[in-house]
């Protein structure tokens, strides 16, 4: 697993999500654009040998000589895990399955595979700030042609900020306002990837809380056994259902 | 002083995302290519019998830098100041960019800041170069774009018109339009911290709020051409520019101005974005509104003269004797009243209230008859409404056709198409009205729209006077009117 992880190809730099980079980037030689990380990006270290998070009964034909379960996580202070990376692993060469379950079961489940790590802490940064109130010198001309200066005439902040609405940055094709001018609704169609659940076989609802949603099959039923081995009477009563046929 | 007051905060710079784990120091010739951050992984484990296995992983992973940059997306530059081709800019300004992302200025710099956390060079910089026409006294010349080279560059004669490299970090930094202290009175010694996660909060909500803008030192002259380019500070960048491999320079954090042996094309230096300006002479808008005197306004400011003798159209002008034949017509700026001089006043108010003891004026009711007439000729033919208008015949007996009249102005607005006619024969009011048993309701009726009808009708002869009188000229003139002086 350590020499999986280690390998230069597991190992990818990510772009920014959805942020465009506002400059052209030269194309970097193979080797060196795997590893060279945009500044604002992820990094994502995963492998597909073994999934992680999960038990290993065997890998392939061989029983594990050395561990069953293993996890992945950031140790450098300065990264912090994101998000579990997926890989695609087939259940039949990390299980033990019966002849009936090879069958039933996908040929290939999403597992995790390693880490996406970012920038751990507050996502800014910077050296020192310095405030100024916005203030103008104000000079009337009386009748009697005397000039009174009143220095420092301010503005109210609602006046002040009512004064940005035409700025040279809210009419940048990339501010808020032009792109709310475009697109004024807010809310789209969002894809989410079919899931599994364990569920109580009387009814089809969810057994608990956190056995609600399980990106695969392999791991609902992971957690399926880890209830059952803290209470056996679980055995007969829980089952892995389509997260669609969940009972509401 | 509350908070509700508009207030900027600035910050020196601003980095985001990994490029905070840099921890390479600027012009550190150790650091050859690009910054580079280590990453650990720990992958745990739990044995075949049921022990804790642990084992480290790691690596140096590199971060793009300027030698990778060879372009710069137009949209990410908000504004230039000055705009360009502005030929006439005060040259006491400074002239700069600005970027829509807070952070851009120094998101590709392969180095962390300085000890006192104060000072980070940014990766580009603003340079204004001097373009006097003659190749021989300008202080570059374009050089002829090749297929191979990312950018467009420039050669330049020597770099002394550059800004300083070591002073770089001071000509850059980020603009908000908020308050970004704690405290309204909070205003130098600022918790950065918390500032800077008032800022995280503040783009949240809106990320049009703040900006970074890059200054050129440069003290510019009075009525020069000037040229301004956005151009790599750090040498991987101009030489990526170049179109060269910029693992030649000799480390990370090498300026792209300051001389190595053997530096390849020494005198070119690539652009990212370039606009061209001209300086005026001296006089900023601070300076012009200094230069503003007070003075007492001339009584005749703001009002015109003009002559009312001779209208057109066959109406009889204003003859009055004490008038002299001219009403004066008041623009939008005139003299205050209460700089008058006594007769200036009462000349004022005279010339104010010409129709006011006598109104309605002859003239007019002559205006309001002629007015009419379009009213007139959708009733009755044209001559007798001519007749009953008091006007003139035409001079060819056999002239049927009807004069041009003028249209009442907000004629729909005010539902009002006849001015200054007689109540009882008002075309908007029934004959029969005030006939019937209720008479005394009706009378009333009658008695308040004919006065709401009346100030209506004052008001639109006025409007009308002058606009007969500002335009007499242009008018249409019924064939058969006499012309002035006739």
């Amino acid at each position: 697993m350590i020499e999986e992880l280690s390998k230069v190809d597991s190992w990818r730099a990510l772009p920014p999500p959805g942020a465009n980079l506002l400059v052209a980037l030269r194309k970097l030689p193979e080797a060196q654009s795997r590893i060279a990380l945009h500044p604002l990006g992820a990094l994502q270290i995963s492998q597909r040998f073994a999934p992680l998070d999960a038990k290993i009964d065997r890998v392939g034909a061989q029983k594990p000589s050395d561990g069953k379960r293993f996890s992945l996580s950031a140790a450098s202070a300065a990264f912090v895990k994101r998000r579990d990376v997926d890989e695609r692993f087939a259940p039949a060469q990390f299980e033990d399955l019966s002849d009936n379950e090879r069958l039933s079961r996908k040929a290939f489940e999403p597992r995790h595979g390693g880490v996406e790590l970012s920038a751990a802490g507050a996502q800014l940064e910077s050296g020192a700030a310095i405030v100024r109130v916005a203030r103008y010198d104000l000079i009337t001309i009386d009748t009697n042609a005397r000039s009174h200066r009143f220095r420092f005439a301010v503005l109210a902040k609602v006046f002040f900020n009512r004064l940005f609405a035409g700025a040279a940055v809210a009419r940048s094709p990339l501010s808020m306002k032009s792109r709310k001018t475009r697109v004024p609704v807010e809310d789209g169609v969002k894809e989410k990837s079919e899931g599994f659940a364990v569920a109580l076989q009387e009814n089809n609802r969810s057994f608990k809380a956190d056995s609600a949603y399980f990106a695969s099959e392999g791991a609902a039923r992971e957690w399926m056994q880890s209830a059952v081995a803290k209470d056996r009477n679980l055995a007969d009563r829980l089952h892995v259902l389509p997260h669609f046929e969940l009972a509401a | 002083m509350s908070d509700a007051l508009g207030s900027y905060t600035f910050l020196p710079w601003l980095r985001q995302g990994v490029a905070r784990t840099i921890t390479n120091q600027d012009n550190d010739a150790g650091v050859h290519l690009r910054a580079t951050t280590h990453v650990e992984l720990t992958l745990d484990g739990q044995g075949i019998d049921g022990s804790a296995l642990k084992a480290q992983v790691a690596r140096d992973v590199e971060l793009y830098g300027p030698g990778e940059v060879i372009g710069i997306d137009s949209r990410a530059i908000i504004r230039t100041d000055p705009h360009p081709w502005i030929t006439n800019v005060e040259p006491n300004y400074l002239a700069h960019i600005e970027f829509y992302e807070e952070d851009f200025p120094w998101r590709y710099t392969p180095a962390a800041p300085d000890a006192s956390r104060l000072r980070l060079r940014p990766w580009i910089a603003l340079v204004v170069l001097k373009d006097t026409g003659d190749s021989a006294t300008s202080e570059f010349r374009d050089a002829k774009a090749l297929a191979d080279r990312p950018l467009p560059f420039i050669s330049v004669k020597d770099f002394a018109a550059f800004p300083p490299p070591n002073e770089l970090w001071a000509w850059a930094h980020v603009h908000v339009n908020e308050h970004l202290g704690g405290a309204p009175s909070e205003l130098v010694a600022v918790d950065v911290g918390a500032a800077v996660g008032r800022l995280e909060n503040a783009l949240s909500g809106n990320p049009d709020i703040a900006y970074s803008r890059i200054v050129c030192p440069r003290r510019l002259e009075e009525n020069g051409a000037y040229h301004a380019f956005l151009v790599p500070t750090f040498e991987r960048g101009r030489l990526a520019g170049l179109g060269m491999g910029p693992d030649q320079a000799p480390f990370a954090t090498a300026s792209a101005w300051v001389d190595y042996g053997g530096r390849p094309e020494p005198l070119n230096m690539p652009y990212y974005h370039r606009w061209y300006f001209r300086t005026g002479g001296a006089g900023d808008f601070e300076s012009l509104v200094r230069l503003l005197k007070w003075k007492t306004a001339d009584p005749r400011v703001g009002r015109r003269d003009i002559d009312v003798q001779y209208p057109g159209s066959n109406i009889e002008g204003i003859l009055d004797a004490d008038l002299d034949g001219v009403l004066r017509l008041g623009g939008a700026l005139r003299a205050p009243f209460d700089t008058l001089t006594e007769s200036g006043r009462k000349e004022f108010e005279k010339y104010e209230n010409w129709a006011k003891s006598n109104w309605p004026h002859p003239f007019q009711k002559r205006l309001a008859r002629f007015i009419n007439l379009a009213d007139a000729y959708t009733r009755v033919p044209a001559d007798q409404a001519r007749t009953d208008a008091g006007l003139p015949p035409p001079t060819e007996p056999d002239d049927m056709d009807p004069l041009i009249t003028s249209p009442i102005y907000g004629e729909w607005q005010a539902l009002l198409h006849r001015l200054l006619t007689d109540p009882a024969g008002a075309p908007h009011r029934g004959p029969s009205r005030g006939a019937d048993e209720s008479r005394g309701v009706a009378r009333i009726d009658t008695d308040r729209a004919s006065r709401a009808s009346l100030r209506r009708a004052h008001r639109h002869a006025r409007l009308s006077v002058r606009l007969l009188a500002a335009r007499p000229r242009r008018l249409a003139i019924g064939a058969d009117a006499p012309q002035r002086g006739e």
